[in-house]
């Protein structure tokens, strides 16, 4: 049981920091190390002790490898935060330029809730992954419902999109026979949604901790993707002179949002990398 | 132990052990482990990692009469020139150290 923790948090804490290739080296290496120490007749509990944390065991590589090559996996899991940061605001920048009046004052009201969680899951070195790890299982059920409270609301929302404006004539402008294609993308766009409920469920059900960085970002990615829709949405309407400025300057608004919170967790990511040297 | 003098020394032993046997990752760091006590067992993969990157050391999956075939290292050419450096440069300040009269 030991060695399963320590397997999987030594996993959960490369996710970010190496390759794949060299994460799979290194988790070979001490799989093999307990292997060989087990048969020795050490206990579990024994290695452990030997070896240290999870934490301690990756410090000490890095530490000896800092030597050689300067950390660009850094730069890349800052890059990776603010991507996913940015592709997260996105997303609500869909559901205001889709969604009405009414759903629009509900959604500002949602605005703070989904800054507050992008901030909680992707906020620099102490909101990382590895530190969802360090919390009892009761902090990270705490975190998976959130992440269940979200999920609902981008697809329900979604759900709205497509049952109550999706206009295909409108919407496909670029297209000779709008009505057929505007069906085929419906139809993907349903079951894009219906499999992801369904991976969700069952990934929740196994409760896979190391799954859950994992799964963050695919809502996200989720969420720009819907972003794109909305924009080519709303580039179908410039026809009609009156909405656009509105509109226009919303969607601005909402682009501007996530550009400041993707700088704000670069600038945040890259305050951290400094202060660790 | 400090630092800078641990780590010169501690990958010349490594790769003199690796020189002389070619040997296995658990057994390079309990061997190692046992010489030098208050240095974990992980920091000596971290070493051996090291080495093997840099090129002083490399890796082959031995076959074992039972189980699952096992990591070994065993040096390189470039290792070699590396040890024969530290092993003089070792040698060199031990003795200024002697001459000085430290025992």
């Amino acid at each position: 049981m030991r060695e399963e923790k320590f397997i999987s948090e030594l996993y959960l804490r490369l996710l970010w920091k190496c390759s794949k290739r060299e994460r799979l080296e290194i988790l070979h290496d001490m799989k093999e190390y307990f292997e060989i120490a087990l048969s020795s007749g050490k206990t579990e509990k024994e290695i452990c002790d030997e070896l240290g944390s999870p934490k301690d065991v990756i410090r000490r590589i890095e530490k000896e490898e800092k030597q050689q090559e300067p950390n660009d996996t850094y730069t890349l899991e800052w890059l990776g935060r603010s991507i996913a940061a940015f592709a997260a605001v996105a997303i609500l920048g869909f559901l205001i330029t889709q969604l009405g009046h009414i759903n629009f004052v509900i959604l500002s009201l949602l605005m703070p809730v989904e800054g507050c969680l992008i901030w909680y899951i992707f906020g620099g070195k102490y909101f990382s992954s590895a530190w969802l790890m360090e919390k009892q299982e009761t902090e990270l059920k705490k975190i998976l419902v959130l992440h269940i409270v979200y999920f609902i609301i981008s697809i329900s929302a979604a759900f709205y999109f497509i049952n109550s404006s999706f206009d295909c004539e409108k919407w496909m402008w670029f297209v000779k026979e709008p009505s057929k294609y505007g069906l085929c993308l419906k139809n993907i766009l349903l079951t894009v949604a219906l499999l992801f409920v369904v991976m969700y469920v069952i990934n929740m059900a196994s409760f896979h901790k190391y799954t859950i960085a994992w799964y963050s970002l695919a809502i996200h990615a989720i969420g720009s993707i819907c972003m794109i829709f909305g924009f080519l949405h709303m580039l179908s309407r410039i026809s009609d002179p009156i909405q656009i400025i509105p509109m226009f300057i919303k969607s601005m608004l909402i682009y501007a949002e996530g550009v400041i919170l993707a700088l704000g967790f670069l600038y945040y990511s890259h305050k951290l990398i400094k202060k660790e040297k | 132990m400090d630092a800078q003098i641990k780590k010169g020394v501690l990958d010349m032993c490594i790769l003199y052990c690796i020189s002389q046997n070619e040997m296995y990752g658990y057994d390079i760091m309990q061997k190692m482990h046992q010489y030098f006590p208050d240095v974990n067992e992980s920091t000596f993969y971290a070493i051996l990692r090291r080495l093997n990157k840099e090129g002083s050391a490399e890796t082959y999956f031995g076959a074992e009469s039972n189980g699952p075939p096992r990591k070994y290292y065993r040096i390189t050419e470039e290792g070699k020139i590396r040890l024969q450096a530290n092993i003089k440069d070792w040698n060199n300040i031990s003795s200024k150290v002697n001459e000085i009269g430290i025992k």
